[in-house]
């Protein structure tokens, strides 16, 4: 019972990874390094920091990102990324789409619980 | 900027090869994603306070950053995104390292700073608020530490590595200052189930110790890495090195100590000249004051530093001396004990090593001077005057004190009166031979606890006073001593009183207790300075009086002046108590100054002497023409600056520019200079030696060849001595009873003194003195001749006993000084409670009709007094 569970919140994650990507940067621009350390903290989404830099490359090649280098004082350069027009315009459309499925879930569920009371 | 070595950029191509075909089966673009973990390990790094980036970093940072993403075929693949994690972060540290690390030294050092526990039994761990800083930074660096840990924030690992360092060095060297506690520690821990305290810097260490090692392990779970952490090393050498900057100069002064008492000469000048140029005033005199055998055997690094070698507190005082040239009691004494709230009463538990000896000895912090009152009656025509100082000292400690006091008194002077107030009543001493007085006050003070005070002498025109108990809680006790002394007479005219001062004390004068002073004659008196004020309280009589503050006693400021006839050259007095009973007269003597034929000039080279090298030298200008004249120098080893010769005035000019560019310092040896001064004085009848010099706190050699010197040759070079500052002179004390010595008045600055002594040795120089001559019959009365009081009878029985020790019949002088009431160098003074423990002693004390008092009646007005007594008593009865 619980390869099952755990096999489906692998699915579930894996679905929502680049909608947190986006929700990440829908207010300000992030770099990769902080982005990272801020998804990795999301509790429930169990993301490792090594499947991130590959996520973060091909949203900007299919330009859903876009990236800028600058330098820093502390360290190393920063990449930081920012979400595109399209991203934008993505996010939004997969916003809509959560909400749909969270209100059809939630009737499902409030049907469960009014037919058992 | 994170260097990266050869080798971890070959494993990050590495890592890149092995994903690349995962990266791009994910749409990714494989270069760009090595650009981005190059970066995303560059910053791991740095939050690590790595400097370089080696192959084992790499791999650790990538095992971190966890597996590549989707396989191509498009399946779930666990490693693209993980299984939940166990919702709690990285395993918690053991709550034992919270409470050994943390909790443990919060409550010890809270338990010190509030009670001064150990500081009060053992040796003191907070020396000072930067001990405190650093001993509160153990918990706090810890606390920090283990927070992170709990919470996972990495990104603070470097100072955390700084902070867990810096605590590492702390509790390591507490823990070697407290290891000879950490096994009877332990054994009252196992035993009785308390006794932790001593063992908390062993136990915070050990838990800093795994706190430093979690953090090191931190992030690196499940791989076989290790990495140092950053800034740990350089934390631990910074508490190091605060530590030593805070002990190094108790240290240093400590090792010196050990070494400047060694039995070998040239590590003692070694131990001086460290002492001198980098010693640590503070801790050389907290070691005069003895700091416990506990104390010393339990501070491991004075024991290391030392070598072992143990400082006695009369070793401490003589190398004070010897480096700051000053007496160590000169100042106040040191805070020996730290302990605070409930354990502060330990701090009073300070050994009064001196009492019931013949030293004052330490100051104690509690005794001090409670009221200070001196009454004083001249009689011109005898040029004497009677003083009593009465004295309250106030003991505010738990314990019982005794109060030590040297006093100097007038030139000349003796004490013939002394009493103690005993219950609310005065009682009257008992004078007897210095030995027998002494042994009874010992007695009964140290042994019954009793209330005594003893008197005897100290050196020429000194006393050494002591009484106890003074009692505790605030008690009080009262003495007074009575002085005869003869008035300083400049001319027939007119002379000057001075008054007696301490010299040395171990209690306190608080700053605003005055000495009050009061003195008045039949004739007249003025005042020096505005210091006093003069009146005249009925007809016939006037007097002087003022408030001075201690250091004003010494000072000229005090003197007052008495003003005479000068035609009374005679004076006589009754003696009824010398065996020979008769007749003592009195005469003033006015002759020609006594040139010396060589003068030996010795200068102390002590560092006290400083300031007054130049003015010895100015003063040398005013010595007779002629004058046969050498000069030594008391410095480590005497120093002939020159030798036995007459001079011309060019001669003595360059001499007077080397005298005042000789360097002085520390506190140094005048006998070996005496002793070379009076054999070249002695080659010349008539020789005398000016010995100008600072205080002598402490005897660093025997005064016996001196003494010796004297004793075998009575007519031997006599010493004119100045001391410069108030103080204690062991040398004089050593020399009490010999004639030869003169003292110039140290209440002259010494440029004055010097050039009046010079002066008065010019052709027309003139002196007065007083001479004495005992007579069956009274003198024929004339204008030159007045009756005075009997202190004239005293003044000759003080002198008489001097010629009689110099005879040496010491039986009789010490009858003579009994009969005659006087405290000399073979006679004391003491007063016991109770008339048994007189009796216990075989000891009489004074008939209080006998001893003098302020007015001093005359013998016709005793005998009007026994009179109305007589004639009294029948009415009383029938009353």
């Amino acid at each position: 019972m619980n390869d099952y569970f755990d096999n489906w919140t692998v699915q579930v994650r894996k679905g929502l990874l680049d909608l947190c990507v986006l929700r990440a940067l829908a207010d300000r621009e992030r770099y990769g390094y902080e982005l990272v350390k801020h998804l990795v903290d999301l509790p429930g989404l169990g993301v490792t920091e090594g499947t991130l830099y590959p996520l973060l490359s091909r949203l900007r090649l299919q330009g859903v990102v876009s990236t800028r280098l600058e330098e820093s004082p502390e360290g190393p350069a920063r990449k930081y990324y920012a979400l595109t027009t399209d991203g934008r315009t993505v996010l939004a459309l997969m916003q809509d789409y959560m909400d749909q499925l969270n209100a059809g879930a939630g009737m499902l569920r409030r049907r469960q619980t009014g037919g058992r009371s | 900027m994170i260097a990266w070595t050869p080798a971890a950029r070959q494993e990050l191509r590495r890592h890149a090869e092995r994903t690349r075909h995962t990266i791009e089966a994910a749409g990714a673009d494989p270069a760009e994603v090595l650009e981005d973990l190059e970066r995303h390990l560059a910053q791991e790094a740095t939050a690590a306070g790595l400097a370089a980036m080696t192959e084992e970093d790499v791999r650790r940072f990538l095992a971190r950053l966890g597996p590549p993403p989707a396989s191509p075929d498009g399946r779930a693949d666990p490693g693209v995104v993980t299984p939940l994690p166990d919702s709690r972060p990285a395993p918690a540290p053991s709550a034992w390292l919270a409470v050994g690390g943390v909790l443990l030294p919060l409550i010890t050092l809270a338990a010190e700073l509030i009670t001064g526990m150990c500081a009060a039994t053992f040796l003191d761990p907070l020396g000072t608020w930067w001990h405190v800083l650093l001993v509160g930074c153990v918990p706090l660096a810890n606390g920090l530490a283990l927070h992170a840990l709990r919470t996972g924030r990495l990104q603070d690992r470097r100072w955390l590595g700084w902070a867990t360092g810096l605590a590492f060095g702390i509790t390591l060297f507490y823990s070697i200052l407290f290891t000879p506690l950490a096994l009877p520690g332990l054994l009252a821990v196992i035993f009785y189930g308390f006794g932790l305290l001593p063992l908390t810097p062993l136990i915070a260490l050990v838990c800093t110790v795994f706190i430093a090692g979690a953090l090191r392990r931190w992030g690196t779970e499940g791989t076989r890495v290790s990495p140092p952490l950053a800034g740990y090393w350089r934390g631990a050498a910074l508490a190091w090195l605060a530590l030593v900057i805070l002990e190094a100069p108790i240290w240093i002064t400590r090792a010196s100590l050990a070494l400047a008492v060694s039995d070998d000469a040239r590590e003692q000048q070694r131990g001086l000249a460290w002492l001198r140029w980098l010693g640590r005033e503070d801790t050389l005199l907290r070691e005069c004051y003895g700091r416990t055998r506990g104390t010393e055997s339990l501070d491991l690094v004075y024991w290391l530093a030392s070598g072992g070698r143990s400082v006695s507190s009369d070793q401490a005082r003589e190398i004070y001396y010897r480096v700051t040239g000053r007496p160590f009691n000169a100042v106040p004494a040191p805070k020996v004990r730290s302990a605070r709230g409930v354990f502060a009463e330990l701090n009073e538990w300070t050994w009064d090593a001196d009492q019931g000896g013949e030293r004052v000895g330490g100051r104690l912090r509690d005794l001090a001077l409670h009221s200070s009152r001196l009454d004083a009656v001249v009689e011109p025509d005898a040029a004497l005057a009677y003083l009593e100082w009465t004295i309250e000292f106030r003991n505010s400690s738990r314990i019982q004190r005794e109060a030590r006091a040297q006093i100097q008194l007038p030139a000349g002077g003796v004490v013939s009166r002394l009493t103690l107030w005993v219950n609310g009543e005065e009682r009257e001493a008992a004078f007897a031979g210095r030995a027998q007085t002494r042994q009874a006050y010992q007695q009964v003070a140290i042994r019954q606890r009793r209330d005594p005070v003893l008197v005897t002498t100290s050196g020429p025109d000194r006393i050494l006073m002591q009484c106890f108990p003074v009692p505790p809680d605030g008690g009080v006790m009262r003495v007074r001593i009575g002085i005869t002394a003869p008035l300083s007479l400049s001319s027939l005219a007119a002379g000057e009183l001075a008054w007696p001062r301490f010299l040395e004390r171990n209690f306190n004068i608080p700053e605003p207790l005055r000495h009050t002073l009061w003195v008045e004659t039949k004739g007249r008196l003025e005042a020096l300075s505005s210091t006093l004020h003069t009146e005249q309280p009925k007809p016939g009589v006037t007097a002087v009086r003022g408030l001075v503050r201690d250091p004003e006693l010494s000072s000229r400021t005090t003197l007052v002046r008495v003003h005479r006839d000068p035609v009374v050259r005679r004076v006589w007095s009754t003696d009824a108590r010398s065996s020979n009973a008769g007749f003592v007269q009195g005469t003033l003597v006015e002759t020609q100054a006594s040139i010396p034929a060589r003068l030996v000039l010795v200068v102390d080279g002590s560092r006290e002497m400083r300031p007054h090298l130049q003015t010895i030298a100015t003063a040398l200008a005013a010595l007779p023409e002629g004058l046969e004249l050498a000069v030594i120098v008391a410095a480590d080893e005497p120093v002939t600056l020159a030798a036995p010769a007459s001079r011309n005035a060019d001669d003595l000019a360059a001499l007077r520019r080397r005298l005042a560019q000789m360097s002085a310092r520390g506190g140094q040896d005048n006998l070996p200079a005496l002793m070379t001064a009076w054999d070249l004085a002695a080659q010349r009848p008539g020789g005398a030696i000016l010995w100008v010099h600072a205080t002598q706190p402490v005897l660093l050699s025997s005064a016996e060849p001196l003494r010796q010197a004297y004793e075998r040759r009575r007519d031997g070079p006599r010493i004119i001595e100045f001391q410069v500052a108030t103080g204690p002179n062991r040398i004089l004390e050593q020399l009490d009873g010999v004639d030869a010595i003169q003292t110039l008045s140290a209440r002259e600055n010494l440029a004055d003194e010097l050039t009046r002594l010079f002066k008065a040795w010019q052709a027309e120089g003139r002196e007065v003195r007083l001479t004495f001559e005992h007579l069956d019959a009274s003198p024929a009365a004339d204008d030159q001749t007045r009756e005075a009081s009997a202190h004239l009878v005293r003044l000759w029985a003080a002198e008489q006993v001097r010629w009689l020790q110099a005879a040496r019949r010491a039986d009789d002088a010490i009858a003579l000084a009994a009969s005659h009431q006087l405290v000399t160098p073979l006679s004391g003074a003491v007063v016991l409670e109770t008339a048994q423990q007189y009796a216990q002693h075989g000891l009489t004390p004074a008939d209080p009709t006998t001893v003098p008092a302020i007015p001093e009646p005359g013998t016709r007005t005793l005998l009007a007094l026994g009179l109305a007594a007589l004639l009294l008593r029948p009415r009383q009865r029938a009353g």
